[in-house]
């Protein structure tokens, strides 16, 4: 205990001088480092069992990526409150990453084994228009398309057999645009209107439906809504010792895997600082990962936190553009040059540079390949620093 | 003061005295310095509370020196009382009688201290100056204007004066946002149209409420006054705010051809454009 006392007084010196100098501080790990972890060569040089078994993305049930205790408990609720006869309609929002698609996906299995009819609409594009609203919601209800006014819309949704309708990607509802009240005001009427019927579900990311609420008030047209929390510091821990063990390892720091219940073990630290973010713990093991005396033990070191210092450095334009990112779910050049009056040259150039510096990635899973999303990995750090200057709320 | 007092004051001073002063002193300062880099560090570490944060040095400034002024006077100094007594007395009257103002500043000062009328960072108006406060000293506040210019206010002043803040601590504050219209828009469509185009912009802070209202006023010929009131995300930017609302406002009405520059021209009523 003696010892680390004295290593924390003869380190406190030399980082206050860093701080008033300026200089990068040692005991942290740049976010920048971060962004390009994946195409650093240390991440190469890990062996590819070890890069495969800590793929930055679900690995199957193996991961437990939802919290089925809470999401799918308050969706099972809905659906007996909704058979009981209650006009009610529920919103599911959590931050990027929380697993809110899986969730739905998985609410799906339990609806099939229920055999009651349902539908699952994936919002895959900007909705813009009344009109691309309507045809979104009704070719997969299997409902012609014939006028965009309000009555009728309603009235061709109400005429379905009751069944549960789930909106997935309700970001893409998002736009910060003079037609927005209109478009979220005709959404909000036929939530209202057809949900004696039908039992709605949406599923949003959390900036996104925060920003529908405070600027739109689409809140008021649904009677429940629940915050899928991130991931817990125990989840996350378990997640990641699972990862080693598929990785084959069975000894951590020279103890059998999972069976350390020292908290301020690595392992633990790792769990605590990635603040609910699963990519974050992915990228902490592999970061601060050697091989221990034989190759099935692993050893860890203690993880550093993340300097921020490179968010600090960016100007109004860049932070706004990372806010209106997070809110949008993701952003074109055009999107962004619509929202900040801006010519599209320098749209494009701001979304670039942030791309450049690791903070944005091209959509290359979704069905817009030229617009940007916020990178995984860093999503939580960003997220944090955007709401701590009031960026984001 | 008698020659006996004079001579008591001189006895009691040597050059172990006058260094244990300057050590003192020299410590204060440190501690001041440390303290102000301390609260600047914290403010990178956590922007949200600037202002919170930014509060507390002038109190513990004031703290700290006059604990360490007690500390001189009867822990290193320490004078019988009959010297307290007399130089009390005339330290008193010369001081009152030379420095009425400077005094009554610096009563002013530690009466804001405890009792704050507005908070370091807060946007304030006193008398026609209205900016960011940057600093609380103890006989003077200072302001920054939007115009980049440094107001310095006695604090005496402050005290007897009515002040406007505009955001009492909160990073968020109310921006009013006023245009002079031609009557030729319809009424209905433009307070919504106006309330779209200020949600639009990314200055406006969205969880607090947006609102529009309108008067019609004459001045060599009737037109619409919207006053359009909106929260802006951080203090520092309620100028920007107020330019972006008003260009949006304007360019949605000519977007949706209820303003055309036949009725409307920009360059020929700059002065009513924002008031």
């Amino acid at each position: 205990m003696l010892g680390a006392l004295k290593d924390k007084v003869v380190v406190l010196p030399t980082k206050i001088m860093a701080l008033i100098k300026g200089d990068r501080d040692d005991s942290m790990v740049p976010l920048d480092y971060v962004t390009r972890f994946y195409q650093s060569d240390y991440y190469h040089s890990l062996s590819p069992a070890l890069r495969s078994a800590f793929y930055a993305g679900p690995l199957g049930a193996m991961d437990q990526r939802i919290e089925s205790e809470r999401g799918v408990e308050f969706l099972k609720t809905a659906l007996e409150q909704w058979q009981a006869g209650r006009s009610h309609s529920y919103a599911v929002f959590g931050e990027t990453g929380t697993g809110l698609s899986t969730l739905l996906n998985v609410y799906t299995g339990i609806l099939k084994k229920q055999d009651i009819p349902f539908n699952l609409i994936p919002f895959d594009d900007r909705i813009s228009t009344t009109q691309s609203l309507v045809e979104t919601l009704f070719q997969p209800l299997g409902i012609e398309y014939t006028s965009s006014a309000i009555d009728n819309i309603i009235s061709a949704i109400n005429q379905l057999d009751p069944k549960v309708i789930m909106l997935d990607n309700v970001h893409f509802l998002v736009q910060r645009s003079v037609k927005s009240q209109s478009l979220i005001d005709t959404f909000s009427a036929i939530i209202l209107a057809t949900r004696s019927k039908h039992l709605w579900i949406v599923g949003c990311e959390e900036q996104s439906w925060r920003r529908l609420s405070y600027g739109y008030g689409i809140n008021d047209s649904f009677s429940h809504e629940h915050h899928l929390e991130n991931f817990t510091e125990e989840k996350i821990r378990k997640l990641l010792i699972a990862r080693f063990a598929y990785a084959g390892f069975d000894t951590i720091n020279g103890q059998p895997i999972g069976t350390s219940k020292n908290e301020k073990s690595p392992i633990y630290s790792i769990a605590r600082k990635s603040k609910g973010c699963i990519e974050l713990g992915l990228f902490y093991c592999l970061n601060n990962f050697t091989h221990g005396t034989n190759e099935k033990s692993v050893f860890l070191s203690m993880p550093k936190d993340i300097d921020t210092t490179m968010l600090k450095k960016l100007g109004d334009l860049d932070l706004f553009t990372l806010a209106e990112i997070c809110t949008h779910g993701q952003l074109t050049a055009r999107e962004h040059q619509n929202i900040f009056r801006c010519t599209l040259n320098k749209s494009k150039v701001v979304l670039e540079k942030l791309r450049v510096l690791g903070l944005l990635d091209h959509d290359e899973d979704g069905r817009r390949h030229d617009a940007y999303v916020l990178k995984l990995i860093v999503s939580a750090v960003v997220i944090r620093y955007l709401i701590s200057i009031n960026y984001l709320y | 003061m008698d020659n006996k007092v004079f001579d008591q004051l001189l006895e009691l001073f040597s050059y172990e005295m006058f260094f244990s002063i300057l050590t003192v002193i020299f410590t204060v300062m440190i501690v001041l310095w440390t303290l102000k880099w301390g609260i600047h560090t914290l403010v990178n570490y956590k922007p949200k509370y600037r202002i919170q944060l930014a509060q507390t040095y002038p109190v513990l400034r004031i703290i700290i020196w006059t604990s360490s002024i007690i500390f001189i006077i009867t822990g290193i100094i320490n004078p019988p009382q009959t010297v307290v007594y007399a130089s009390l007395g005339s330290l008193g009257l010369a001081v009152g009688l030379a420095s009425q103002d400077a005094i009554k500043n610096i009563v002013a000062g530690v009466i804001m201290a405890f009792s704050p009328r507005f908070k370091v960072g807060d946007m304030v108006g006193v008398k026609e100056h209205y900016g960011e406060v940057i600093s609380l000293d103890l006989n003077t506040t200072r302001l920054r204007t939007f115009e980049d210019n440094i107001v310095v206010v006695p604090n005496s002043n402050i005290l007897s004066m009515p002040i406007t803040n505009a955001n009492n601590g909160e990073l968020n504050e109310l921006v009013v946002v006023e245009l002079h219209l031609p009557t030729t828009i319809p009424i209905k469509k433009l307070k919504s149209v106006a309330l779209a185009a200020a949600k639009c912009s990314h200055y406006v802070y969205l969880k607090k409420p947006i609102t529009a209202t309108l008067k019609t006023r004459f001045e060599e010929s009737f037109y619409y006054k919207l006053v359009v009131k909106a929260y802006v995300i951080d203090v520092r930017m309620e100028l920007a705010m107020q330019t972006d609302v008003t260009e949006r406002i304007i360019e949605a009405l000519q977007d949706k051809h209820l303003m055309t520059d036949t009725t409307f021209d920009v360059t020929e009523y700059p002065e009513k454009l924002v008031s």
